[in-house]
């Protein structure tokens, strides 16, 4: 049971924004994608939730591929993920896109979806912000409900974009709490992220990409050791 | 005096019920649909054409125009499977000028602009509604209904449903939903509802033209929405309060017969821009109405944030 | 048969002027994201206005229509487009005042005008002959003219600064931003040429239409179909449909009763969407632009 990314090229026109990536994401653990701007990391992410279409490769999740499937289908088979721009629903108030996260179908019922949302909106103490639209959250509150929404999915894997950057303290350690707790739980938990000690101090393995092509693999002190990733991310000159 | 107020009041309960219709798809759903009229002549013309054969029952024309409409919009559904949002708007507004020839030009059974009369008053459980007053009753009944069924659609799972795809299709799609079912299911609820609106129409009135359902209503009945306030389910009959009510009540001014009309227009364009330009997209109720429970909630007090989203 | 052909090519040349209002609205639409549809009612104004002076003097008359119709197409844009795509950037409020502005224009144009049609008289209201074809002399002008203006427009974009500008914030709007392209100016240029295009077809409107105050409204309705139905983003495509319904048009009324006219137009137009989602066209820039947000 695990995300394996296999040889995925995408491209866009000329630009080829994913050369050749492989990678697999265990559950129970945290990956993460480092890389500088561009470097493909969202677009991999477009490509696995099936908004992008690659050229070529393979995306399974416990053996079951993924590519070539509506993006609703891959979210119904367990991935959840948030967006860099979060594109929550600016115009619901926040109790009613997680309810609405948490509903499979219309059919489900509403005690159920509400009694999930709250529990969850209490979990990221933002109960007392359940009847405000999102639009009108502060920006660290919006990203609290993007999180919301992919706990109410209930799903299998989650692909975080940047999800912490711009927290303020209080809320990045829940944020890291959050991400714990889904990692304990045994989910397969592939993040982006610009922040390094976030990187340090969750991920279990980190994948550093560089435009489109995926360099190195390793934890967290092997990559950043690496030669070459310091001197393409870090900007270290010898 | 007292007997034309009367008629503009039922008349408001008429437009309300179709712009109801219309909110469900415009408002929830956000689909901008212009082809509504086409759904209000469908049960003006079922009532015309069906109501004489069986005695004026309320029911079965209901039934039969909901069901002609539902049809008629599935059709019309078909497009917004296949077309995006700018193409829908266009896609809708030429299939609204089709049916609308297809209303004038199909003479041996609509009788085109000669229109239809001889329409015999509704029977509702066996009793003759004979009068404009128990006509003009069981409109606002069925209006109250109408608002009521709506409210409750908006704050169910479907509703929720409508709301996200209004919002971003997009993350609709990531969250495991369909939007394309969404809308589809917008568009032919909308189409029933409004419907409802064309048979009591057809009933009040006694006679219908192929006139009364051209682009024109389409454009009032958007008006209505969008003035009463999108996506509020009493936005309706607010909306058609003003543009029905309020807005023709300048016919009492001593103005010329033929400046009438026009000005009516006018104000109807400047109360849309106006709508659009002052309250942004949410009505300004809801938002309030929102904003104060958080308030009462005890939130910290909101930031501007970015989003699609755009506050008075 | 000869008949069918009178009729298809009467309509081809009445096309001529649904193509100036159509690629008016397409630039718009690719450079600033706007549905104008308002575009309408500025035919109705220049048809009017023309219609009004032309008797003083021909030339005075196409001077103030010119004024008039960049006065209005230019105040809608700042006036009422800017303020709001300031707040709310998405394209349904915008088309939500814009069809506001429409109903308003129309509106006030019944107001001021009389709602009979004007018919200006002209030497040139008479036939010339080509073989057994008769084609009126001023049809065959307004076509003239717009062909011209149609080139005209396109070398506008592809030859000069201003118009390669246009079409890279047409490629991508957000992007124009982070580049600091002066898009403020692309989008007032889109405007300027949009109204300028609606002189002459205000003028043949006039003309071949009559003037009266919603005489704009199925040139218009034509014209939004042959945008969208041209490809989002090709400017060929649709001047291509805005020609087709104007044949359409034209040869409809050879079978049917012309009521049926604009119905028919509208089911070949609702025909093809269904046959080819995206339009016709092949360029669709905006399109692809378009997935770069998905
Ligand atoms: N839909 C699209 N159409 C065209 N080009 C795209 C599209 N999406 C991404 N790109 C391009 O692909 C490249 C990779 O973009 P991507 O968004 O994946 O980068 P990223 O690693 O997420 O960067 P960042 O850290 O800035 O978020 C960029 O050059 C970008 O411009
Ligand atoms: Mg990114």
């Amino acid at each position: 049971m695990s995300l394996e990314i296999n040889g995925v090229r995408a491209a866009f026109g000329g630009l080829v924004a994913l050369d050749d990536v492989s990678l697999t994401a265990e559950p129970g653990a945290v990956t993460a994608l480092i890389g500088p701007n561009g470097a493909g990391k969202t677009t991999l992410f477009n490509v696995i939730s099936g908004l992008v279409p690659p050229e070529r490769g393979s995306a399974r999740l416990d053996g079951t591929e993924l590519i070539g499937r509506s993006a609703r289908q891959v979210a119904r088979l367990g991935v959840a993920r948030s967006f860099q721009e979060l594109r929550l629903f600016g115009g619901v108030s926040v109790q009613e896109q997680t309810m609405f996260a948490a509903e499979r179908s219309v059919l489900t019922r509403s005690r159920e979806s509400r009694a999930r949302a709250t529990e969850i909106l209490d979990r990221l103490g933002l109960s007392a912000a359940r009847r405000s639209l999102a639009a009108d959250l502060g920006y660290g509150q919006q990203k609290a409900v993007s999180i919301a929404r992919m706990l109410a999915m209930n799903g299998r894997a989650w692909l975080l974009d940047e999800q912490a950057a711009g927290l303020a303290p209080r809320e990045y350690e829940l944020f890291c709490e959050v991400v714990a707790e889904a990692k304990d739980r045994g989910l397969i938990i592939l993040l982006i992220e610009h922040n390094l000690r976030l990187v340090k101090d969750l991920a279990d393995v980190v994948v550093f990409l560089d435009r489109g092509r995926e360099l190195v693999t390793g934890t967290a002190h092997e990559v950043f050791s690496n030669e070459l990733v310091r001197s393409l991310y870090f900007g270290e000159r010898d | 005096m007292l007997e034309y107020l009367a008629t503009v009041g039922t008349l408001t309960g008429i437009f309300a019920i179709a712009a109801a219709g219309l909110n469900i798809t415009l408002g929830y759903a956000g689909v901008f649909s212009a082809a509504q009229a086409v759904f209000v002549g469908i049960g003006a013309y079922v009532t015309a054409l069906l109501g004489p054969q069986v005695g004026g029952s309320l029911i079965i024309c209901a039934v039969a125009a909901a069901g002609c409409s539902v049809a008629v919009a599935m059709v019309l559904a078909l497009t917004s499977l296949r077309v995006s949002d700018e193409y829908f708007m266009v896609a809708s507004l030429a299939f609204q000028i089709m049916v609308s020839t297809v209303f004038t030009g199909w003479y041996s059974v609509t009788k085109g602009t000669d229109g239809i009369s001889g329409i015999p008053y509704p029977r509702l459980l066996g009793t003759e509604l004979s009068t404009p007053e128990t006509q003009s009753r069981l409109i606002w009944v069925v209006a109250a209904l109408v608002v009521a069924l709506t409210a409750v659609l908006r704050r169910g799972s479907v509703g929720r449903l409508f709301l996200a795809i209004r919002e971003d299709p997009v993350a609709t799609q990531t969250l495991g939903r369909s939007p394309t079912l969404g809308k589809y299911v917008a568009i032919v609820l909308g189409a029933a509802v409004s419907s409802l609106g064309g048979v009591l129409y057809a009933f009040y009135i006694g006679f219908i033209n192929s006139a009364a359902f051209d682009y024109s209503l389409s454009i009032q009945l958007t008006a209505i929405v969008i003035v009463g306030g999108i996506g509020w389910s009493l936005g309706p009959v607010v909306g058609s309060a003003i543009v029905v009510a309020a807005v023709p009540l300048i016919s009492l001014l001593d103005l010329p017969s033929t400046t009438v009309g026009p000005l009516e227009q006018l104000i109807y364009g400047a109360l849309i821009i106006a709508a659009v330009g002052v309250r942004g997209y949410i009505p300004s109720a809801v938002v309030l109405r929102e904003r104060w429970a958080a308030r009462a909630g005890g939130a910290r007090p909101w930031r501007r944030a970015h989003g699609p989203v755009v506050k008075p | 048969m000869h008949e069918l052909v009178q009729l298809a090519i009467g309509g081809f040349l009445l096309g001529g002027l649904y193509v100036l209002i159509a690629i008016g609205m397409s630039i718009i639409l690719n450079v600033t994201g706007i549905f104008h549809i308002a575009h309408g009612s500025t035919l109705s104004l220049c048809a009017l206005t023309f219609a009004a002076l032309e008797s003083t003097h021909i030339l005075l008359a196409v001077l103030v229509t010119t004024g008039v119709s960049l006065t209005f197409t230019m105040a809608g844009y700042e006036l009422l487009y800017r303020p709001i795509a300031k707040r709310q950037p998405t394209l349904f409020p915008l088309f939500l005042a814009s069809f506001g502005l429409w109903i308003v224009g129309g509106a006030a144009l019944t107001l001021i005008f009389s709602a009979e049609p004007v018919h200006p008289r002209t030497s040139l209201n008479s036939t010339v002959n080509f073989g057994d074809l008769y084609l009126l002399k001023i049809n065959l002008l307004a076509f003239a003219v717009a062909a011209a203006c149609y080139a005209a427009t396109r070398v506008f974009l592809a030859r000069t600064m201003t118009g390669s500008l246009m079409r890279a914030v047409a490629c991508s709007r957000d992007m124009s931003d982070v580049w600091g392209m002066p898009r403020r100016r692309a989008e007032r240029v889109a405007f300027m040429i949009a109204g300028l295009l609606a002189v002459p077809a205000g003028i043949f409107a006039a003309y071949v239409l009559g003037a009266y105050p919603t005489v704009g409204d199925t040139p218009l309705l034509f014209a939004f179909s042959a945008v969208v139905l041209g490809g989002l983003g090709s400017i060929r495509g649709a001047a291509a449909a805005a020609l087709l319904f104007g044949v359409v048009q034209g040869v409809a009324v050879w079978a049917l009763p012309a009521t049926w006219q604009d119905g028919v137009v509208f089911a070949v137009f609702l025909l093809l969407i269904l046959v080819s989602p995206r339009g016709l066209g092949t360029l669709g820039l905006r399109r692809r632009a378009e997935a770069r947000s998905a």
